[in-house]
């Protein structure tokens, strides 16, 4: 008994103490990796929430407005209402903005502008025209700034795949994206932490669908 | 498994420690003894600090918010209310700390709290962000085309692919209800209003010349490439008292903000091609075009009515420059210069079989300053200056008319948001407006020159309230002074919306509005009175899911035309303010972009009962730009497979009156009724590595012979009838191709 009851002083207080000095980077990392980890739509509110209060805190550093701009891309995916997916592009747009301003990594906040104008896509197929544009040219501008960014890759990848065959498209062109974005993604080794880092299991499952669809490489 | 533990560890926000309490909790109930130990235990949690806080977020109607993010500033914990908007949250924070309630599509809300260590009770009402955007954004008589509007009725883009319009904005508008198919003339006629009853501004100072020159039958283009603005808004009436001089609409553009990147535009078109650069640095940018269309090859292969001795040519240069001041302000420069010439030989009514030479000659030039910045107190500061220089010269057989306009138009206005409840905007506007023609005749010595100047010096002042979220108010007084009339005016807005529900709303409209007599009257004579116009409108409008219904009726009465006798024109002494007349009708919208995917479509319908008597009428008659029916027809299909959207628009209307001499009643006759099918298709690609789009257009498929009206010789033939000749357009189609390359 005794025990038990100094078990939860002791845990209370561990939780008080961990709570107040968990820092900004410890703090970003777990949420980084519970986004990373659930592509559920109940999980997104907590996590953009998380990064929202985080942002607030460390208004200063462009990963945490990188990463809020890239969870709120990601709910937008997966909600369903297209007022509130737009709403939320509208938020994430706002964070990259921000990021920029910050002095941001270029490549990977633009790769990230053609991963949100992607996301306008998915609202409506009648800005297909519109954003499909948009987006390319975005990665061709985390490209040129960074080759071997293997996100931008992954998601011109996605852009090629979406476009028709007959133009330069399909699972035929794009999967030559795929392969290079996956050597990258083997390739890079995390910098510091906190640098973006996501895109290899969707990148390999969009590269097994390519291999599906074209029977082998 | 693990990853679900992070997650729930990490969202589990309520809180760690108050888990452990609970637990604990549970437990000293079965163990009475311990009481006193928790006692002291929570004692001792108290002293060092611990607040509690609990409280529900509720919307402006009452409603519970699920899902909102409830966090101290500068802390990461925070909380997500619960099913019934309810939070509780734990701080070791005192003192004065704020309390941040964020939640998606509501302004973020801070409340200030004093932290002693006790429980504090609150409850947070949140403000719908949608509401502040988009529903108390009155609808009487708007039209509204942007990015940024939520309540989008038409986008950009929108305007380009329309059929019918054939890139030209002002053609895309007439698909709109309200605004009549003219095909003779090309400009905008709204609600029973002529041509010149419409202005269009951009960035919020005048065009004055905003349609290319033509010659009679040959209708007129805008001026302006659709892609220049990132907003319009097409107001049929009632519009704002930051505007003036326009009866019945005006026309507002807002020019693209700072460039997204670098980037050469190619286009190669059927009838000429262009090339524009655009340089984008960190602050400021600079965009260069050049372009050059000439008819000639086209008109050479496809058969036009006319007899063209000089095939239409233009040669036009623009620059576009952006520069970002301090954070939020911006100067924007515009400028645009063409010059045209084209020469058709004109049917003679006179003598059958005879023609008139007809030419001419323009040279244009429209340049728009303007700035915007934020003021240290939350004013925001607009300044600008636009500039119109426009030299025609018309050559029709032996006549030579030269003609010089040359306006400038200054602005400042002023506007603060004083909370999201009242918005003011006041500012004064001074325009110059300087006027030549010369009229002779080269085969003898007549001639007649007029040249006149007017000053319009206006001030203007509006105020928005929002005294409940549902209803808004805006209330607005306009008063202008003409130099040349020496006479000045005042005139009042009021417009107001209800939001019915989530989905409808009613908005209504009430103004005075008023305009100097045109360039051509005030040739004869100054002795004249503004013309005005009085706008009543009621408008309900529903809005769901990418689809939305508009209903709009109107009375405009018409006061002060300017009438005079059609005989003796030139007698300035025969000019008065006598005419009148009246315009009613009902529009309505329809658009959907939901119920079949990748289609989407609008359908908009005009009824419209206009008189007026006014400059040489002998009587009170519809004029001859008004048909009674209208309804027009786009749509556009998105096929993804080949990334190519086809579009239709289609146009019926009743036929409008015309004066046939041969009849004792003055405009008594009627046309055929009118009917377009117009077909375009843009195909998006890429050509070396580049984007590109294929665009084609087709104008009247079906081949209908549309009749816009006669003209009559002025004398009759020897069986004593005036002689009909009918107006028609150029050519029966009109095929266009263009490619559109982005390196």
């Amino acid at each position: 008994m005794k025990n038990t009851i100094l078990s939860v002083i002791f845990l209370a207080i561990l939780g008080t103490t961990t709570a107040q000095e968990s820092t900004f980077e410890s703090s970003l990392k777990q949420t980084i990796v519970a986004l990373d980890s659930t592509n559920k739509l109940e999980s997104m509110a907590p996590i953009v929430d998380q990064l929202e209060r985080i942002s607030q805190m460390e208004s200063q550093r462009w990963e945490t407005f990188y990463y809020l701009a890239y969870a709120r891309i990601r709910y937008s995916f997966i909600e369903k209402d297209g007022q509130k997916k737009d709403a939320l592009l509208d938020l994430a747009q706002k964070s990259i903005t921000e990021a920029l301003k910050l002095n941001g990594d270029k490549s990977e906040l633009h790769a990230l502008q053609g991963f949100l104008y992607q996301g306008r896509i998915s609202v409506s197929a009648s800005r297909g025209m519109t954003y499909s544009q948009k987006a390319n040219s975005e990665l061709a501008v985390a490209l040129e700034l960074n080759p071997n960014n293997p996100r931008a890759l992954f998601l011109m990848g996605k852009n090629v795949y979406h476009t028709p065959k007959f133009f330069g498209g399909g699972a035929k062109n794009a999967v030559g994206n795929f392969v290079n974005a996956r050597k990258l993604f083997e390739a890079s080794k995390k910098q510091d932490e906190l640098s973006p880092y996501w895109g290899a299991i969707p990148n390999k499952q969009m590269l097994d669908i390519c291999v599906k669809e074209l029977g082998e490489i | 498994m693990k990853q679900s533990f992070t997650i729930s560890k990490l969202l589990n926000f309520k809180n760690f420690k108050s888990l452990v309490f609970d637990d604990f909790l549970s437990k000293t109930e079965k163990h009475g003894v311990l009481l006193v130990t928790l006692f002291v235990l929570l004692n001792s949690i108290t002293v060092s600090g611990e607040s509690f806080i609990c409280g529900k977020v509720l919307d402006r109607k009452g409603e519970t918010l699920v899902g909102a993010n409830v966090f101290f500033r500068g802390t990461f914990k925070g909380v997500a209310t619960d099913r019934n908007g309810e939070f509780e949250l734990s701080t070791d924070l005192a003192g004065k700390q704020y309390l941040v309630v964020a939640f998606i599509g509501y302004t973020t809300y801070e409340q200030e709290l004093n932290l002693v260590g006790d429980t504090v009770k609150t409850q947070i009402v949140l403000a719908n962000e949608a509401q502040q955007i988009a529903d108390v954004v009155i609808r009487a008589g708007s039209f509204e085309a942007s990015d940024k509007s939520k309540s989008i009725t038409l986008q950009p883009l929108d305007i380009v692919t329309t059929p019918s319009a054939a890139g030209d904005i002002y053609g895309a508008l007439t698909t709109l209800p309200g605004a009549a198919t003219v095909g003779e003339d090309g400009r905008l006629f709204v609600r029973g209003g002529d041509g010149y009853e419409t202005k269009t501004f951009i960035d919020g100072l005048l065009s004055k010349k905003p349609y290319n020159s033509s010659v009679p039958d040959l209708p007129s283009r805008g001026r302006f490439s659709p892609f220049l603005f990132s907003g319009t808004t097409f107001s049929t009436g009632g519009y704002s008292a930051e505007y003036g001089q326009a009866l019945s609409s005006a026309l507002i553009l807002t020019s693209n903000g700072f460039p997204e990147k670098s980037q050469t535009e190619l286009s190669i078109m059927s009838i000429g091609a262009g090339i524009s650069q655009v340089m984008k640095g960190e602050r400021s940018s600079l965009s260069l075009g050049l372009d050059y269309s000439n008819l000639g090859p086209y008109m050479h292969i496809a058969e036009q009515r006319f007899e063209m001795s000089k095939y239409p040519e233009t040669i036009g240069a623009s620059l576009v420059a952006r520069r970002r001041v301090g954070t939020y302000g911006m100067l924007k420069i515009y400028s645009r210069f063409t010059s045209a010439r084209l020469g058709l030989n004109y049917p003679n009514y006179e003598v059958p079989g005879a023609f008139s030479k007809i030419s001419i000659g323009n040279q244009n030039s429209y340049t728009n300053v303007s700035f915007t910045t934020d003021l240290d107190n939350s004013w925001v500061l607009k300044a600008g200056v636009a500039m119109t220089f426009d030299f025609n010269n018309l050559d029709m057989d032996s006549y030579l008319v030269d003609e010089n306009a040359k306006n400038v138009e200054s602005k400042i206005t002023l506007s603060k948001e004083f909370s999201d409840k009242v918005n003011l905007k006041f500012g004064v506007a001074e325009n110059g407006n300087f006027f030549m023609q010369h009229y002779r005749l080269d085969t003898s010595s007549f001639e007649n020159k007029s040249e006149f100047n007017d000053f319009t010096t206006a001030a203007f002042s509006e105020i928005t309230i929002r005294p409940l979220s549902r209803i808004a108010i805006k209330g607005g007084i306009r008063s202008e002074y003409s130099s040349i009339l020496n006479k000045g005016n005042i005139a009042g807005r009021f417009s107001g919306g209800f939001q019915i529900n989530e989905f409808s709303q009613i908005s209504m409209a009430y103004g005075n509005f008023y305009q100097t007599p045109e360039e051509n009257l005030l040739r004869f004579t100054h002795d004249l009175q503004f013309e005005q116009a009085d706008h009543y409108i009621l408008n309900y409008s529903w809005e769901r899911d990418d689809r939305v219904i508009r209903v709009e009726t109107y009375y405009k009465d018409y006061k002060r035309f300017v009438t005079y006798n059609g005989d003796e024109y030139w007698d300035g002494t025969s000019y008065t303010n006598d005419g009148d007349g009246y315009s009613r009708g009902v529009d309505l919208f329809y658009r959907d972009r939901k119920t079949v995917k990748y289609l989407e479509y609008w359908l908009s319908y005009s009824y419209v009962d206009s008189k007026r008597k006014y400059r040489d009428y002998p009587s009170k008659v519809t004029p001859s730009f008004v048909p009674e029916h209208t309804t027009s027809l786009v749509g556009k299909y998105w096929i993804s497979k080949i990334t190519t959207q086809v579009g239709l628009s289609f146009t019926l209307a009743s036929g409008r009156p015309y004066n046939n001499p041969n009849n004792l009643e003055f405009m008594d006759s009627r046309t055929d009724h009118y009917s377009d099918l117009s077909l375009n298709v843009s195909h998006l690609t890429t050509l070396f590595g580049c984007g590109t789009i294929l665009y084609m257009s087709v104008s009247n498929v079906l081949g209908r012979d549309n009749i816009y009206g006669y003209r009559y010789s002025t004398l009759p033939n020897g069986d004593g009838v005036y002689n009909a000749f009918p107006v028609k357009a150029g050519s029966k189609r009109f095929y266009f191709v263009g490619l559109f390359i982005t390196i």
